[in-house]
């Protein structure tokens, strides 16, 4: 489809004090089922820097190879549990040779069996067309068909569910559409990386 | 511990990763004699700065060695003969069963110092070992299980009673001890412990008949003044340990502790010492 027949979604998401809430995962799906996913989806990265995932989030579409290299001067060892993924990248350094291909939409929780406080996200789409929220809390879906969609949105913190925060709205040629979601959201808990004194005892 | 340090030779630097640890901490200890008796209980308060390099290596999966020295010292306000620097080495290793935080540890450490007092009644050297069972249930919540020995050579103090030894900081004992942490917010993290010691200890206070019976090693202790003396006993010292952590930024915290020791010796001569502290730490 040409690229003048599509139009964008701006979607913007707060968190329930009105803050904008970065790293949130905006999707949208055609209601007519029609869409085509990449054959040659582009190569999407979570790096490791300072023994954590950068980005905490990433979004692709199902199909996607990710890889995941290793900027820190120590081995890492990846892994998952999620139902949309498992998979393990046993300790190494450096770029491994190959990408891990994430063919089922889902969430898939990264985590380091060194550093057991590292956490990450990968998001895989179903749709082509999603997009992740800055620090300004806003996404921009580009080059929709115009038509009818569910759009939802999701985020690491998220109180409730995905599916409670699909919406419907119609993107017009032209007008394209808006969209904004106020989430409850719980607060970060990871297994701590801050230090805790050894309490020893005089006797 | 030999095997260790075999398979610590067998890595490459490149996969070594240096942690610096430094922590300056304050300690209030209102019973710094370990006595019974309320007239021979002193206390005071001490400042201490330590620091620490150490090398971790993931040696394989689920299996890493931590190999490193730390140095430190204490000064007391009121007792200097209490105060103290520091210099030792420690290793330790750690095997996970399975994959994931939630994967139970083991933990082996062992640990060797010497301890420079300004009194050398004190002073020595001080050998630790460790075993830990472990394991995190969620994110917030771990708890460990553990074993430990530990030795004190501190061998001064001259007899002062024919037949029985003066070297009364010449120490072993080991027990048993349950610990648990929450993670009550990102930023704060409370802890509790309870051990379990079974061996030597050592009370200063003033000549009795009780203790004399009771001791099998005494010596002047000028630290606290001409009028008491150190008797080393057997005892069993139980310790509750409460902590709560607040978390700076993820490579420091300021930390607030208590802990209750109450010991258990023979003739009635228990004791209890109640420590108070606030620690700066910072890790990287």
């Amino acid at each position: 489809m040409a690229l003048a027949q599509t139009a964008n979604l701006a979607a913007t998401v707060a968190d329930s004090q009105g803050h904008p809430l970065a790293d949130a995962v905006v999707v949208a799906t055609p209601v007519d089922g029609h869409y085509h996913l990449d054959e040659h989806p582009q190569q999407a990265i979570v790096d490791q820097i300072d023994k954590e995932f950068v980005p905490p989030v990433v979004a692709v579409a199902a199909g996607t190879p990710v890889t995941f290299p290793n900027h820190d001067n120590v081995r890492h060892h990846v892994y998952s549990f999620s139902p949309a993924k498992r998979f393990e990248l046993p300790l190494y350094q450096g770029v491994p040779a190959k990408p891990i291909v994430f063919d089922t939409p889902g969430v898939v929780v990264l985590g380091c069996n060194i550093h057991d406080w590292m956490v990450g996200y990968v998001y895989v789409s179903e749709s082509p067309y999603f997009s992740k929220t800055g620090k300004d809390g806003k996404a921009r879906l580009t080059n929709l068909p115009p038509g009818a969609y569910v759009v939802r949105v999701w985020h690491p913190q998220l109180a409730g569910t995905e599916e409670a925060t699909r919406k419907s709205i119609e993107v017009t040629r032209g007008r394209g559409a808006e969209v904004t979601w106020t989430l409850d959201v719980k607060p970060e808990v990871r297994v701590r990386r801050a230090p805790m004194p050894e309490r020893g005892t005089r006797y | 511990m030999a095997c260790v340090l075999g398979m610590l030779a067998g890595i490459a630097p490149v996969s070594a990763e240096a942690l610096i640890d430094a922590a300056v901490n304050w300690t209030y200890d209102d019973n710094l004699t370990r006595a019974s008796s309320h007239s021979d209980i002193r206390a005071d308060n001490a400042f201490s700065a330590s620091g620490a390099l150490r090398w971790f290596h993931a040696l394989t999966e689920y299996d890493s060695a931590t190999l490193g020295g730390f140095a430190g010292g204490q000064a007391y306000a009121r007792y200097h003969g209490l105060d103290v620097a520091w210099i030792g080495a420690d290793v330790a290793y750690r095997h996970k069963e399975g994959l994931g935080y939630t994967a139970p540890w083991l933990l082996i450490a062992a640990t060797a110092a010497y301890h420079r007092y300004d009194d050398e009644l004190r002073t020595g050297a001080r050998y630790g070992a460790r075993a830990e069972l472990g394991k995190r249930f969620d994110e917030r919540f771990d708890a460990h299980v553990a074993a430990f020995y530990d030795w004190r050579f501190a061998p001064h103090g001259e007899s002062l009673v024919p037949g029985i030894p003066g070297d009364v900081f010449d120490l072993k004992g080991g027990g048993v001890e349950i610990g648990a942490a929450y993670a009550a917010t990102e930023q704060l993290a409370i802890s509790g412990r309870f051990a379990s010691r079974r061996g030597d200890v050592v009370s200063t206070t003033s000549q009795g008949y009780a203790i004399f019976q009771a001791s099998n090693a005494i010596a002047a202790d000028p630290t606290f003044g001409d009028e008491l003396y150190a008797y080393r006993l057997r005892g069993t010292t139980n310790v509750f340990s409460l902590l709560a952590s607040w978390a700076i930024s993820d490579h420091a915290s300021l930390s607030v502790g208590y802990s209750e020791e109450r010991t258990s010796v023979a003739q009635g001569l228990d004791y209890r010492s109640h420590i108070a502290s606030v620690t700066f730490q910072y890790q990287h």
